[in-house]
């Protein structure tokens, strides 16, 4: 009886840590470095997104900032191609497997026959009215990038993740006044 | 051994002696030795000896620039990593945005393509 107990609580355990596990960026990706013209990889952990926040003191940067303040990990791997069909579907399988998990759900899925381009965006869900995570599987033929931000997003996150937050704003000093040049 | 010889053995063992001679005074030696109080320490500029005393000011001194510039040189790494991070973490943001932006406007022309149809 007791050992069944302690088998019971070792599997309950390790069910636990599988629920728990997050997205890993499967290891075949590193592989398409190799046929990729340009690559991109950033993999940055919490302690480096702290640190990073710590310096985002620039004009523009504290919306970014207060996001970045509370994730848990960003990891970016993305490729572009010389040519079509350099990947598979088969290389980004590894990671949908992973998204299958209850925890995750898809919300968009875009398939063009036209141009070939895909899209995928998958939202962890949480308790609330927050995203827990966000990964986006975005293919094109010559092109294949996957996000994955790992840490807690609220829709307006979400609003600034796609309008204009992250790219760095480029303002014109703005001229003055013909009246108040005169006044002065 | 029995009880009885156990104790006689005991006894034999354990029965008072007298020291050996000369014990005491040996003890009362090492007292004075050991019990003696250690020299106090001789802080560096009151050494009788100029060349140490001139010798560990510059050592004293390279000490403390040592320090400050590990100091230094630690807080320019931490501020470049730093610094690294910052541009990582623009550059994924940066890739992130592009990518719901595409996502978006895909759906939207999706919606177009459908409304086209019905109409």
């Amino acid at each position: 009886m007791k050992r069944i107990g302690i088998l019971l609580i070792a599997v309950m355990g390790i069910v636990a840590g599988a629920a728990a596990q997050d997205v890993k960026m499967p290891v075949d990706l590193e592989r398409l470095a190799a046929k990729a013209s340009e690559t991109t990889e950033v993999t940055l952990n919490g302690h480096m997104l702290q640190v990073a926040a710590k310096f985002m003191n620039d004009e523009g940067d504290a919306e970014a900032r207060e996001l970045v303040k509370k994730l848990k990990g960003i990891y970016v791997r993305s490729f572009q191609f010389d040519k079509i069909g350099e990947y598979s579907s088969a290389d980004v399988d590894s990671i949908r497997t992973q998204l299958r998990s209850p925890l995750w759900e898809k919300v968009v899925g875009v398939h063009s026959k036209k141009d070939g381009e895909n899209a995928e965006i998958y939202f962890k869900s949480d308790s609330g009215d927050q995203i827990a995570g966000l990964v986006i599987i975005a293919a094109d033929p010559k092109e294949l990038t996957i996000v994955h931000i790992d840490g807690p997003l609220n829709p307006s996150d979400l609003d600034k993740l796609g309008g204009d937050f992250g790219v760095p704003r480029i303002e014109t000093p703005a001229r003055p006044r013909q009246a108040k040049a005169g006044a002065q | 051994m029995n009880d009885h010889e156990l104790e006689k053995h005991l006894r034999q063992t354990l029965r008072r002696c007298d020291a050996a001679e000369g014990f005491a005074d040996g003890v009362l030696k090492r007292i004075a030795v050991e019990g003696r109080e250690p020299a106090p320490r001789v802080p560096f500029w009151r050494w009788r000896s100029p060349v140490l005393r001139w010798a560990a000011i510059p050592a004293l001194a390279a000490m403390i620039a040592g320090g400050v510039g590990y100091r230094i040189y630690e807080r320019r790494e931490q501020q470049e990593e730093a610094m690294i991070a910052k541009q990582q973490v623009m550059l994924a943001l940066r890739i992130t945005g592009n990518k719901l932006r595409l996502v978006k406007q895909k759906v939207k022309e999706a919606e177009g393509t459908k409304t086209e149809n019905k109409l």
